[in-house]
């Protein structure tokens, strides 16, 4: 459809059906990125009562002595491994469910999708809790384990490893997100190229790698986009569990930021943190539209 | 070879292994919600006594040791369903009728506004929190269900405008076409012929969005003063600056996880895909 | 010369006037002042309830087991005076930053201000000064210093008036199992091995030796557990440092960690707190992650014979015989200083004050002096110590008192950590941010002084302390 036949008034209702949402956004997302701008340019500290501008003051200290790179490479690092291994695993699991249905005749496979999903069910905030939980020492499982094992007890949480662990917590929390989409992504592609493959003599592996996979790009690529993305800004677990720490190893941008507005009081750090949190995910989205556009042109 | 026992074998050990790595972790968490504070084995043995008595602390408020405060979580779960109610509505509201003109009508201006809303998706509320923070205050809107509500409808709009344009694209235009012929207006037509249609998606939106609120943790954290603390907050709340209630902090955990796990109970796997292909598009 | 000399020098008849006037600005000070005050309040509450149907909103941390008293005896409050109160519980972490962003915006949202002594320096820039309501209370605001402990001199605006009034003081004190500690088999054992009598321990080595000698893995049971994670790590650190007989700053405003004695002492007593948990080990690892109620918790299981931390919080639950159980009587002593020292380690202060832009102020004030009142200090000194003198010497050395003296002794000597207004935000943040690192073994002592006297100092030059 089109305006062109429409009458005046039905033009109007279709003007203001997307105002609404247009204006809302205005007040809510392009005024405050208006403002994000304008604060990262300025030290606005309520504590020392400041309010002035210093130009790139706030960027040259978050690169400086704050450790801004250092952050950066955190948030990359936490994507690039969450990422991957949930992808890994939800195709893993999906893999798992669609052999398991044609394995079994009773629904073994439904129960299994109800098994995977259940880490997605429990909320971020009680996940985190729960392997906070799991990770201390005189009460968590972990440790338990490992005393059972004749293992030394070892304090899961304030060690290197703690920014690992927060990667395992949200590997095992959003697995379930990725499974999801494959396992309908993998159900819903037509049978024909792959008996085509198979008659042609394909073994399962070669058929998986050149069939499949091929015909499954387009959902990939988008669950791994949406993931990606949500996976940098992630905030949830890893408050919970370290809070950035010990000292500053599970320090991502997303925690910096947090911790430099509302924990050091310093605004104007904080929405120049802000704003180069802000470019990756804008990178991303170009990319994306750009090479959806050729796609469809 | 796809029904030979050996196979059969191997599937049904990894689907053991899989399921150990989905719920063992629950295993544990779940004891410990059963057991009294205080009595919390110190090594992988059963606790000696399993009781509701923490369930029934948590819902009902009064607590079993002189230190610390125990209050109900009823407070905070009414916090919850009170922004996410309200961010329900307002997000709605906003997003129905966008996207059905994003469904019906296709101008190069509306696909550049569709692009647009991926943008607001994917920025990272974290970037957000300062001007929302500022704003929110001088307004005095801190510590408000509705200053929150505000905020979770902005995170929740794009996806809300998306699932519901997709939801449109399955309802045929011949419908409207001839109501037009038949001299409706468009809002008429919205209203009588294409919303009903459209209204388990209308429904299923409303479900995302809900959820969405419910789970949500950052902003809540950043505005909320302790009077409107919802549910994730008050979870993690248990872990306070000088003691942690493991007990209560389990029982409450598992107690949030009743709204998700009855969602995907009955939404089932076909509304659960078509999400994921409704977000994708 | 002394007062006595005083006395002769001007003949009896000066001593009986000066006598005078002594009893009567006693009698002046003890008696409520004017007959417009409630009989039997001090500070003396408004008689008449002119602040009637008035509400007040009071920001408080949750959870806060100590102050849950005076939030029960709330209605007593709004009986007295028709004023209302709201509370806002926010969790401990957020008091700081919450309050402060509130208040900065000058929105009126607050009528009080509830902080913490160390972030006194954020704050007072936006309250309203205190030394008119001071005096109309104490008569002058060195009797009103005199009234609380020497810690509070500290606490001051930079124009020297004062913003807050202390309503809760704290310490960190060790606690012992005495089950152990006194038992003969036990003592004749520690004698044995190490050649002198076992006690509550007096010195640091005697810390170390006690701990060793119950630190027994078979068992499950360390020596020593105590509250070393995070901030309040941080916190137990500077109460030993302190406590060896360092300020933060010298006379001149440098940090003393920078150099000479205050470095060496420092870097001391943060490689013992990392060995005493990684070498050592008769600290359990996962004191690392400790606040105090899980230092409480930990010692309650009977995993370790000594305890420390912000422990009297947990005083009075640990007299019940119900809760102890598992571990038999506890008793308190007086953490022990690095180098002998008889200063005191880091007092901690909670206290009020009023905003600028508070929508009520003078019924705030009526608030703030109902708390300071016997009732609730009295309910409330189960869990703190009362910050005035008189009264925490009633509740904590006096027979039936509600605390251990050894927290009266250890807060007596005490002293307020922040210095300076300027910080209490960095570089305490900062600092906390290194003791993680510290305590997770991810950093030596020597970095971890080092770069923490850097930070402060280079707080200071910013706010421009040192003029070249």
């Amino acid at each position: 459809m089109t305006t062109a036949g429409m009458g005046s008034r039905n033009r109007a209702v279709v003007a203001v059906l997307l105002a609404l949402p247009l204006v809302y956004l205005l007040l809510v997302y392009i005024y405050p990125i208006g403002q994000l701008l304008y604060l990262s340019f300025r030290d606005l500290e309520p504590a020392y009562d400041t309010d002035e501008f210093i130009g790139l003051g706030n960027f040259f200290e978050i690169f400086g002595r704050s450790d801004g790179w250092g952050h950066v490479l955190r948030s990359f690092l936490y994507t690039g491994i969450c990422v991957s291994a949930s992808f890994v695993l939800g195709l893993a699991f999906a893999l798992l469910t669609t052999a398991v249905e044609e394995a079994f005749a009773w629904p073994l496979h439904t129960a299994l999708r109800q098994v995977i999903i259940t880490p997605m069910i429990f909320i971020p905030a009680a996940a985190g809790v729960m392997w906070t939980f799991a990770y201390t020492e005189h009460y968590g499982w972990v440790n338990h384990l490992l005393a059972l094992l004749g293992l030394s007890t070892y304090p899961w949480l304030v060690s290197s490893a703690a920014f690992y662990l927060v990667m395992l917590t949200d590997i095992w929390g959003w697995t379930p997100f990725m499974y999801l989409i494959l396992l309908a992504g993998l159900q819903s592609l037509p049978r024909e190229p792959l008996e085509a493959a198979r008659v042609d003599g394909a073994g399962t592996w070669e058929s998986f790698w050149h069939v499949v996979l091929p015909m499954l790009r387009p959902v990939i690529l988008i669950a791994l986009t949406i993931k990606t993305l949500d996976t940098y800004r992630a905030f949830d677990y890893l408050w919970i569990m370290t809070q950035g720490g010990p000292g500053t190893i599970s320090t991502t941008l997303t925690i910096a930021t947090y911790k430099t507005a509302f924990m050091e009081l310093k605004l104007g750090k904080a929405s120049a943190y802000g704003l180069v949190t802000m470019i990756f995910p804008l990178v991303v989205v170009n990319v994306y539209l750009a090479f959806a556009q050729r796609r469809e042109a | 070879m796809a029904r030979s026992l050996r196979w059969r074998l191997l599937l049904g050990l990894l689907v053991l292994l899989v399921s150990l790595w989905s719920l063992f972790p629950f295993l544990w968490y779940f004891l410990v919600s059963l057991t009294l504070p205080g009595s919390i084995p110190r090594s992988l043995a059963l606790p000696s006594t399993l009781t509701l008595r923490t369930y029934a602390a948590v819902l009902f408020g009064g607590g079993y040791v002189d230190v610390g405060t125990k209050v109900s979580i009823i407070p905070n779960v009414i916090n919850s369903v009170k922004v996410a109610g309200m961010t329900v509505a307002l997000c709605l509201a906003l997003s129905v009728g966008a996207a059905y003109v994003f469904s019906r009508f296709r101008a190069r201006a509306l696909r550049v506004a569709f692009n647009g809303l991926l943008i607001v998706r994917m920025t990272p509320g974290v970037s957000l929190a300062v001007p929302i923070f500022l704003m929110m205050t001088q307004y005095r809107l801190v510590n408000t269900h509705v200053g929150l509500a505000l905020v979770h409808t902005l995170l929740s709009l794009p996806l809300a405008i998306w699932l519901m344009k997709g939801f449109f694209d399955t309802i045929p235009p011949e419908l409207e076409e001839a109501a037009a012929i038949d001299g409706a207006s468009l809002l008429v037509a919205l209203r009588r012929i294409v919303l009903p249609l459209a209204a388990p998606g209308v429904a299923v939106t409303a479900c995302f969005v809900f959820l969405a609120s419910y789970v949500e943790f950052m902003f809540a954290l950043i505005l909320s003063r302790g009077g409107i603390n919802t549910l994730p907050l008050a979870i993690a709340g248990y872990k306070s600056e000088h003691q942690v209630f493991y007990n209560e902090m389990a029982a409450a955990s598992f107690i949030s996880m009743i709204p998700l796990a009855l969602f995907f109970f009955f939404v089932g796997r076909s509304m659960v895909s078509g999400l994921s292909f409704g977000a994708l598009k | 010369m002394s007062r006595y000399a005083w006395f002769r020098s001007r003949g009896w008849s000066g001593g009986v006037v000066a006598l005078g006037l002594a009893g009567v600005l006693s009698v002046g000070w003890i008696s409520p002042v004017g007959a417009s005050s409630i009989q039997g309040t001090f500070p003396p509450l408004k008689a008449g309830k002119p602040y009637n149907g008035v509400t007040i909103t009071v920001p408080s941390q949750a959870g806060w087991a100590s102050f849950k008293p005076a939030v029960d005896l709330t209605p007593r409050f709004e009986e007295l005076t028709g004023i209302k109160v709201k509370y806002d519980m926010i969790p401990g972490g957020e008091i700081p930053s919450k309050q402060l962003l509130e208040v900065s915006q000058r929105t009126g949202a607050y009528d009080v201000v509830q902080q913490h002594g160390i972030s006194f320096g954020a704050f007072f820039r936006y309250l309203q000064p205190m030394d008119d309501r001071i005096k109309d209370v104490w008569g002058s605001v060195d009797k009103f210093e005199e009234y609380f402990f020497p810690a509070q001199h500290g606490v001051k605006g930079k124009d020297g008036k004062h913003y807050f009034i202390p309503f809760h003081a704290n310490v960190q004190i060790g606690y012992y199992r005495r089950a152990l500690l006194e038992d003969a088999k036990e003592k004749a054992a520690f004698k044995a091995k190490y050649g002198y009598d076992l006690t509550p321990p007096t010195t640091i080595k005697q810390v170390e030796d006690i701990a060793a000698f119950f630190t027994r893995p078979a068992q499950n049971m360390y020596g020593l557990t105590a509250n070393w994670g995070g901030g309040q790590g941080f916190g137990a650190f500077m109460h030993y440092y302190y406590a060896a007989g360092h300020d933060q700053l010298d006379e001149n405003l440098r940090p003393t960690m920078k150099a000479g004695k205050g470095r060496e002492d420092a870097i001391r007593i943060v490689r013992w707190m990392q060995e005493a948990v990684y070498k050592q080990k008769f600290v359990n690892p996962d004191s690392v992650n400790f606040q105090t109620g899980q230092v409480s918790d930990y010692f309650l299981s009977g995993a370790s014979a000594l305890a420390f931390g912000w422990l009297s919080d947990y005083w009075v639950f640990m007299q019940k015989p119900e809760n102890i159980k598992q571990v038999g009587p506890v008793g308190a002593f007086n953490f022990p200083s690095f180098t002998g020292s008889e200063k005191g380690g880091y007092a901690s202060w909670w206290m009020m004050g009023i905003p600028k832009d508070a929508k009520n102020p003078d019924a705030a004030w009526e608030y703030i002096k109902w708390v300071l009142n016997k009732s609730p200090q009295v309910e409330m000194a189960a869990g703190q110590l009362p910050p005035m003198k008189q009264l925490a010497y009633e509740t904590a050395v006096k027979p039936g008192g509600q605390n251990p003296p050894p927290l009266y002794d250890a807060f007596k000597a005490a002293r307020i950590m922040i210095q300076v207004p300027e910080m209490s935000q960095q570089p305490r943040t900062k600092g906390i941010e290194l003791y993680t690192a510290l305590i997770a073994n991810k950093l030596s002592a020597e970095q971890f002084v080092d770069e923490y006297a850097a930070e402060t100092e280079r707080t200071l030059e910013r706010a421009g302390y040192y003029k070249k």
